[in-house]
């Protein structure tokens, strides 16, 4: 009978009926995320092509990965490109949505306009960016050139085509935009207005007030990039494969050929893992710091 | 710089007439600036919708071609010619039929255990859900690949399904949780008072309360499905069950690409998340603002 | 340089032979090119493959052509061969599975290690035979021909060699081609040039007499050899191994144990490579030259390049069917020290894990067979791998393309059938790029190189 496996107290019920709800995401969780990563951590010391024998290797694979110049060129320009787009995103979408944030006529179609990018899929932006950003005849370098500015060769040159991402990725600038326009309305008037009072200009206004309010949004967001950075793969796989000469050879792209191109799965998920320690260790970092100025709470405003 | 939506009187108190004119100038600074912003955003899209109405000749002008001079379809023609995109986008309208409905039922069923329920665990649990976010996908890559292989399910559509039914993304979770949590107790409470079992209350009372954020997820699930890209590459191999993002990278040959076809095509791909959204501008917006971004 | 979407594609540039004549199909679906099958006989062909029906077996055949895609002729060619096939064995059926070039290879290897394999690869490069095949991706088809009677030998032994691994073959090759020179004959006559160019030196003269500057931008470029990724771009689908052979370089021991792609005759060839493209202001401006003057197509289907080296067939099947074609001609390709040419092989290949080994194999051989390689060499012009079929073939004797490229067949070669092929490829490119790019010397771009593929095919040579 089932009843009788029901607990009896209202805690125990709300417990099972509890457990009833989220057991998808238990299941999830079990399936397709911590089954998977002790997968994934045991292939790492194997060497297992698809079509053979697994066979332990031990440290093998991570010793490998050391000396592997590509797997290194690749966090390099992973990390160098994370670190170029981070802070242009934030700063870029947080200042957008300061420029927005106050209603004015038409201030939603303003914000659909500087939202539709981010509607656009990798595949799609990257058939575009091949376009616009296609050497001198490309319409950035035309537009460029109505200025006197001989643009660069973007995805063509080993030294602009990250930053070429860098610029594909700003484009999306809304998402962010989206996220800060939420929490500068959760910003209480009343603490601006205390600012005011006080004789406080504009920029100590955001700088003491604003800016203290939003830390959460801004560290959240710090966050979402620094993952997405880490993961950029469909412009690299679609766009450049990797070119020129390697510069843009980002770790996730360098394991899927690992993985889908050489089948070298036990090596690939031991480049997996050593990404995902990087991505522990950089978010760790991130948070760190980011709770030593984040503002949490407001107490005391009155 | 105002931050705040509902700016006070007081700040004319503080500001004088020097200030006034001031103001005017950093007016007009914004104007600019939202001008120039707005330029950025939107050149590209008009460069894309102009260049799939272009003949190959005005194309490759050596000027930029701000509009289409003579006006063509035969892009669009061409683009059908040379991928089937109508079966890429059929294809992918299938399975958004099976993930947004399944994502939506999967992930307001968590989000309700985490929002409105009570049990041991639960607050560490959602820390855990949250810390799921930052997991780079490809290390599970592998792993799925192998088990998805052993159950047959390469080249079939189950392995772009399955996570629908597991609760989803879990920011979607996360997104619904917000708002429920914003649900006043007494309604819940009020229900079970008469009777009503917790399958009834989160159907009957809950969920038609969560409209707005059940519209925003609905629309989240289905753009990142439409512009998934690397499940489908990694899954599917068949031309038959393609799914548009990923038909249209293969849009190209060793002698090169038939540009303004496959920027018409493009223009194609990313039209139905474009149209979905303007449909459903209102309750988007609502469902983001309501859950904040505090959690 | 190839122009697709982006630039330097590494996996897009791994475009071979196959690929070539894949995309040749699909540059022939941009134009209105005259088809070789009329409107008429490629109705009667699909409406023959759809009347096939309910046989006892069923085997996928999988390539990169389609038989739906109107002008493609290889396509409909292959359909028209599965229902000879068909005609010939009553109880198989033949369904047509296609995947577009760019993917082909990895959806086939991803097919195949997922469990989901076809059962006959009908379009594969002898550059990737080996490594599948070392993978364990494809069923050596020795014990099968031997079972079957068939003789391997009356097949080119060259054109073998290159599917083989360990000893054993791993497909059979129905077609192969060589390398040679086209030339723009209307930018010759323009410059009064009489004779295309027999050395690298006179090649490089010649093209400077036929690059025409608008401003300071070049609008044609009479011949660069190589430009980044291998792609068609300035310089030719040629890539540095024909340089490197035309050199006197060899990138393999004979043993095939040692790597010697740092050989001091392929430095020296990539080396000239690189001052030819810094002569045209280097990778990156041939890249935007190539953007534009290409349209994005090949360089010398625009007449922006008025020299190339490309496998037969580039003419009759690319340049011909181009929007507006320029008049070409054909000769051998220039080289430096030694004459030397480079041939492309495709096979029929078995992927393990098909449920009907026997009836896959009954395809491979009638693809290979002497009724199906005259039949493509009368209708596609392709060259048999059977040697012995070339005197019966009359266009073969007129058409000046295929007079040139048999030839040459005296002088070619085939990339090493390493068991790590994809990677003797990947390295070989990448090491290019880095020195058109100047991101390292050839040298120790080559060297790299060597120490990769020598530590790759190390790792086999010491688990067989």
């Amino acid at each position: 009978m089932l009843t009788a496996l029901m607990p009896r107290t209202n805690r125990g019920r709300e417990t099972m009926m509890a457990l009833v709800f989220a057991s998808p995401w238990f299941v999830g969780m079990a399936v397709l995320v911590v089954g998977p990563f002790f997968m994934a951590l045991y292939y790492s010391f194997t060497d297992y092509r698809i079509m053979g024998d697994t066979q332990w290797i031990g440290l093998a694979n991570y010793r490998e990965l050391l000396e592997d110049d590509r797997f290194i060129k690749s966090l390099k320009n992973t990390a160098y490109f994370t670190a170029l787009s981070i802070p242009l995103s934030l700063i870029a979408s947080l200042a957008v949505a300061l420029l927005v944030s106050k209603p004015f006529r038409g201030s939603t179609l303003v914000r659909t306009t500087i939202y539709l990018p981010s509607l656009f899929g990798g595949v799609f932006v990257a058939a575009l960016a091949s376009q616009v950003f296609s050497g001198n005849y490309g319409l950035a370098n035309r537009l460029l050139a109505y200025v006197h500015i001989q643009g660069p060769q973007w995805l063509a040159s080993p030294e602009w085509s990250k930053p070429t991402f860098v610029i594909l990725g700003l484009w999306g600038v809304g998402a962010g935009m989206v996220l800060f326009l939420a929490a500068l309305q959760s910003v209480p008037v009343h603490l601006i207005e205390a600012a005011i009072v006080d004789g406080a200009n504009s920029l100590q206004r955001f700088w003491n007030v604003t800016l203290p309010m939003i830390s959460p949004a801004i560290l959240f967001q710090t966050i979402l990039l620094l993952i997405a950075s880490f993961q950029v793969f469909t412009l690299t796989y679609v766009l450049t494969s990797g070119g020129p000469a390697d510069s843009t050879l980002f770790t996730v792209y360098y394991i899927y050929q690992l993985s889908f191109q050489k089948f070298d799965m036990g090596y690939a998920s031991a480049a997996s893992w050593v990404l995902l320690l990087f991505t522990f260790a950089t978010t760790a970092l991130v948070l760190l710091i980011g709770s030593r100025y984040v503002h949490y709470e407001f107490d005391g405003a009155n | 710089m105002q931050s705040s939506p509902t700016v006070s009187p007081l700040s004319d108190v503080v500001t004088g007439n020097r200030s006034r004119a001031q103001r005017r100038l950093r007016s007009v600074g914004r104007a600019f600036a939202l001008t120039v912003v707005i330029l950025l955003c939107l050149l590209p899209v008009w460069y894309l919708l102009s260049t799939s109405f272009m003949t190959r000749d005005q194309f490759f002008q050596p000027d930029v071609q701000w509009y289409p001079d003579p006006f063509t379809l035969e892009n669009f023609r061409r683009a059908f010619r040379i991928v089937p995109l109508d079966r890429y986008a059929w294809n992918t309208l299938q399975i958004e039929l099976v993930v947004v409905p399944a994502t939506l039922i999967s992930a307001s069923m968590v989000a309700y255990a985490f929002a409105r329920l009570r049990w041991p665990g639960r607050d560490k649990l959602f820390l855990v859900l949250l810390a799921t976010l930052m997991l780079p996908p490809q290390v599970t890559l592998i792993p799925l690949y192998v088990i998805f292989r052993h159950l047959g399910w390469i080249d079939t559509w189950i392995p772009l399904m399955l996570p629908a039914f597991l609760g989803g993304n879990p920011f979607y979770i996360f997104l619904i949780r917000q708002f429920m949590k914003g649900i006043p107790a007494e309604l819940s409470d009020a229900a079970r008072l008469d009777g009503a079992g917790e399958l009834r209350v989160f159907w009957s009372i809950i969920l038609p309360l969560c409209k707005p954020v059940l519209a925003a997820v609905a629309i989240f699930t289905f753009i990142a499905t439409w512009n998934d890209f690397f499940n489908p590459l990694v899954y599917l191999q068949s031309e038959a069950k393609k799914t548009f993002a990923l038909g249209l990278s293969s849009f190209t040959s060793q002698y090169g690409t038939d540009v303004t076809a496959l920027l018409a095509a493009t223009t194609l791909g990313v039209l139905p998340p474009i149209l979905l959204f303007a449909f459903a501008l209102r309750y988007f917006v609502e469902g983001i603002t309501f859950s904040g971004t505090k959690g | 340089m190839k122009s697709y979407w982006g630039k330097n594609f590494s996996r897009r540039s791994v475009l071979q032979r196959g690929g070539q004549i894949a995309a040749a199909a699909g540059i022939a679906g941009l134009s209105s090119q005259v088809s070789r099958f009329t409107p008429e006989a490629r109705a009667e062909i699909l409406a023959k493959a759809k009347a096939y029906q309910d046989r006892p077996v069923t085997i996928t055949a999988i390539q990169p052509v389609s038989p739906t895609a109107t002008s493609d002729d290889y396509g409909i060619a292959f359909q028209e061969v599965y229902n000879r096939f068909m005609d010939a064995y009553p109880e198989i059926g033949v369904e047509f599975a296609y995947s577009p070039w760019e993917e082909y290879t990895q959806a086939l290897s991803v097919a195949i290690g997922g469990g989901n394999a076809p059962d006959v690869a009908t379009w594969i490069d002898d550059q990737r035979i080996p490594s599948l095949a070392a993978n364990g991706f494809l069923r050596s088809v020795d014990d099968l021909a031997a079972a079957d009677g068939m003789d391997l030998g009356e097949i080119d032994p060259i054109a073998l060699s290159s599917n083989t691994f360990a000893g054993l073959a791993y497909g059979l090759p129905y077609y192969w081609d060589d390398r040679i020179f086209y030339h723009n004959t209307d930018h010759f006559a323009e410059a009064g040039i009489t004779a295309p160019p027999t050395t690298w030196e006179e090649a490089v003269a010649m093209g400077e007499e036929l690059d025409v500057k608008d401003g300071d931008t070049y609008s044609r470029i009479g011949y660069i050899p190589l430009s980044p990724s291998g792609g068609p771009g300035a310089g030719g689908n040629s890539y540095l191994f024909l340089y490197g052979w035309q050199n006197g370089g060899s990138f393999v021991s004979d043993d095939l144990t040692t790597v010697t792609v740092n050989d001091p005759a392929i430095v020296e060839a990539l080396a000239w490579c690189v001052e030819v493209s810094d002569m045209y202001g280097g990778a990156e401006e041939q890249a935007n030259f190539i953007a534009n003057a290409a349209r994005g197509t090949n360089p010398f289907l625009t007449g922006s390049v008025s020299m190339m080296t490309q496998p037969t067939g580039f003419g009759v099947g690319s340049v011909n069917g181009s929007e507006s074609p320029v008049n070409w001609a054909v000769s051998a390709s220039p080289y430096n020290t030694t004459p030397a040419t480079w041939s492309g092989v495709l096979s029929a290949a078995l992927p393990v894990g098909s449920a009907h080994p026997e009836e896959s194999w009954e395809l491979a051989k009638f693809m290979a067979s002497p009724e199906i390689q005259t039949y493509f060499a009368e209708t596609l012009s392709w060259i048999p791998t059977r040697r012995a079929l070339w005197d019966a073939i009359p266009a073969f004797a007129t058409d000046p393309e295929l007079i040139v490229g048999l030839e040459e067949f005296s002088n070619t070669n085939i990339r090493p059938p390493l068991p790590n092929s994809q990677e003797l490829w990947d390295e070989i490119l990448r090491a290019s790029d880095a020195a058109l790019y100047h991101q390292a010397s050839p040298q120790e771009a080559l060297d790299r190189a060597n120490e990769i593929i020598q530590a790759g095919l190390d790792e086999y040579l010491k688990n067989s």
